[in-house]
């Protein structure tokens, strides 16, 4: 778990990553300045309302910023390696084969004028040099092991004549198939149905786990987090808020900000308490408040909060906080 | 594609001849000129005049001319020339070599060269090159083809002797002179026709390439080469098959221009002549020739979109 120094090499080590867009005089701050560890095989989540930067931040990671955009600091280091100084075929060497990605859109993420089959064989003989005949009974174990039950068949289907459920697991045989060490799933279950999104992601942690793959999972939803997660940054307006692990964070949430979130989850147990909204929303890249860049919408704001953006400080071991309420955030 | 679509694009493509026959029979009702004074004069004798009204069928009520060339036409006879008192399927079949082999060797250079053209300037986008390539397709575009026509015979023909200035060479003298006869015609046709498709490859490669599945291409880890070739082109000829299937139709009018400049004796320069003689057995034949090519043409088009696309359901 994260806190206790390791000798060991983290597996992801994200430090002061900064992805900006537009102009280079006056550039905006998707992603300011992050800093994240993800161990072998751990489940990390990053947590945030939309806008907050928690996209731009896993398609940094894989080189793969939107146009317009540029990493402008930071460094990505996978098993040690930084990505970021990476030429262009390099960063593709380790694209699909040591880190790959499921995507939030599961309607246009597949090519829709291949099929399934061709797509996933693709990945498979590209990277592994697989016969095409083992490519094709890779691929049928791999639509197997995500759950379809005429895998054979599916080969064949292109995407249009399968449902967003489908074409998702059809994303998580293909973002698996090589066994990846990292998996980025940008908000997997979003675009899903309720009924299937707890059965998508339990099939994403169960397969990432018998592939030892870690996950970076990035979700809006703190209850999908609270299931697979061992540790959780919560990301607001280009910045990490809070970082703990899983029970910590929702045992003892510090910032007003992960206050809020938690108070927007229907709880079962807590049935009688009302769901309360944060109220507002999050503040474009392009027009920050000064200060704390949640002030504008916290509860608590008092008279120091715009003054600077305050320090990440820790409040006990691997948990920190970035608010002007917790002892320690001077900085 | 079922049967039962086969069946419907053939009564389509029946359907578009019958109302294409009856316009142009309608537009010759309308306009004036008679075919036997055109062809014998005003001072021709006027017995001659009613005897040769009364061998034509001029003289006939409308309906009654046209239910006469109709049933011809289904028996598969389409009549007999007024001006050239020759059958019109005779006269068709004598010229269609010389449009058909402009049509298809003009069509081939569209597609030889604009398409790739159209991916080079999609994937080598430069801030500099925008305005000079966009300048370029615009004046391409604008190009007159007899122009161009004239132009490439004062280069290619007239001042470096590389192609003959007109005139037609069948396929029986030589294959080489019979297509070199016909490419300064051809490459005057396509030129703006390039220009034309070179923007919509290039614009449909640059559209597809902002595409989710683009992006997920790139996350398997695929070079730029096999992300482009296997995955953006496939997407991206979609709207360039269909501009290629109206291109087609372009591609038969320019014959009929580009004939008269280069002296081609080809279904162009017969439609020309029929019309102003008001030789209106010719002109029904050589519309319906015509506009039958054009919809088999689109119906290949339809037939090789779906072979691309298999969303696009032929029923």
């Amino acid at each position: 778990m994260s806190g206790a120094p390791s000798t060991r090499v983290s597996l992801l080590e994200v430090r002061d990553l900064r992805t900006w867009f537009g102009p280079e005089a006056t550039p905006v701050r998707a992603v300011d300045g992050v800093s994240f560890t993800l161990e072998r095989r751990q489940t990390v989540a990053i947590v945030g309302e939309s806008g907050c930067g928690k996209s731009v931040t896993g398609l940094s990671l894989m080189g793969l910023v939107p146009a317009g955009g540029r990493i402008a600091g930071g460094a990505v280091r996978l098993d040690g390696t930084d990505l970021i100084g990476l030429d262009h075929g390099e960063m593709t060497r380790i694209r699909g084969r040591r880190l790959s990605m499921v995507f939030q859109e599961p309607m246009t993420s597949l090519n829709p004028l291949m099929t399934v089959g061709e797509q996933i064989e693709e990945m498979l003989r590209y990277h592994l040099s697989l016969s095409r005949r083992q490519a094709v009974e890779r691929s049928v174990e791999l639509l197997d092991a995500v759950g379809f039950s005429r895998p054979k068949r599916l080969l064949g289907e292109y995407p249009h004549r399968l449902s967003g459920g489908m074409r998702q697991r059809v994303m998580i045989a293909m973002a698996l198939s090589c066994e990846p060490e990292l998996l980025i799933a940008d908000e997997p279950t979003t675009a899903l149905d309720v009924t299937i999104q707890a059965q998508v992601l339990e099939l994403l942690r169960r397969l990432a786990a018998q592939v030892d793959t870690a996950v970076l999972l990035i979700t809006h939803d703190l209850a999908v987090v609270s299931e697979v997660a061992d540790h959780v940054y919560v990301m607001y307006a280009g910045l990490v808020v809070e970082s703990a692990p899983t029970r910590v964070l929702f045992s003892k949430p510090l910032h007003p900000y992960t206050q809020g979130l938690l108070a927007c989850v229907t709880s079962i147990s807590e049935s009688k308490r009302r769901l309360r909204p944060i109220r507002g929303t999050v503040p474009p890249p392009d027009a920050l408040p000064p200060g704390c860049r949640f002030a504008p919408r916290c509860p608590h704001a008092f008279a120091r909060c715009p003054s600077a953006v305050p320090g990440l400080v820790e409040v006990e071991a691997g948990h920190q906080v970035r608010c002007y309420l917790h002892p320690g955030g001077t900085a | 594609m079922s049967s039962t679509y086969l069946a419907r694009r053939i009564f389509t493509l029946a359907t578009t001849l019958i109302v294409v026959a009856m316009a142009t029979f309608l537009a010759f009702e309308v306009i004036p000129g008679d075919p036997v004074l055109t062809m014998l004069g005003p001072d021709a004798d006027p017995a001659l005049i009613a005897a040769m009204r009364e061998e034509l069928g001029t003289e006939l009520p409308p309906a009654a001319r046209l239910a006469r060339w109709t049933r011809g036409v289904l028996t598969g006879d389409l009549g007999t020339s007024i001006r050239y008192a020759r059958p019109v399927s005779a006269l068709i079949l004598d010229r269609v070599a010389v449009s058909l082999s402009i049509a298809l060797l003009a069509m081939g250079a569209v597609v030889v060269i604009a398409v790739p053209l159209g991916i080079v300037l999609a994937v080598r986008r430069s801030h500099w090159s925008e305005p000079v390539i966009s300048a370029t397709i615009q004046v391409g575009m604008a190009i007159p083809s007899f122009w161009l026509g004239i132009i490439l015979i004062s280069v290619f023909s007239l001042s470096l002797g590389l192609f003959p200035t007109g005139g037609y060479v069948p396929f029986e003298a030589g294959i080489a002179a019979s297509i070199r006869s016909v490419t300064l015609p051809s490459i005057a046709i396509a030129i703006p026709l390039i220009a034309v498709v070179v923007r919509y490859t290039r614009n449909s490669m640059i559209d597809q390439f902002s595409h989710d599945y683009v992006r997920t291409a790139f996350s398997k880890g695929f070079p730029v080469r096999h992300v482009l070739y296997r995955h953006v082109l496939r997407n991206a000829s979609l709207p360039v098959i269909t501009v290629l299937g109206m291109i087609f139709a372009n591609v038969v009018v320019g014959t009929i221009i580009i004939e008269q400049v280069f002296a081609l004796p080809g279904l162009g320069l017969l439609l020309v002549t029929a019309v102003s003689a008001r030789d209106f057995p010719l002109i029904q034949g050589l519309v319906l020739y015509i506009t039958f090519f054009v919809t088999l043409f689109n119906l290949l088009v339809d037939i090789a979109y779906h072979v691309v696309d298999p969303r696009v359901e032929l029923t």
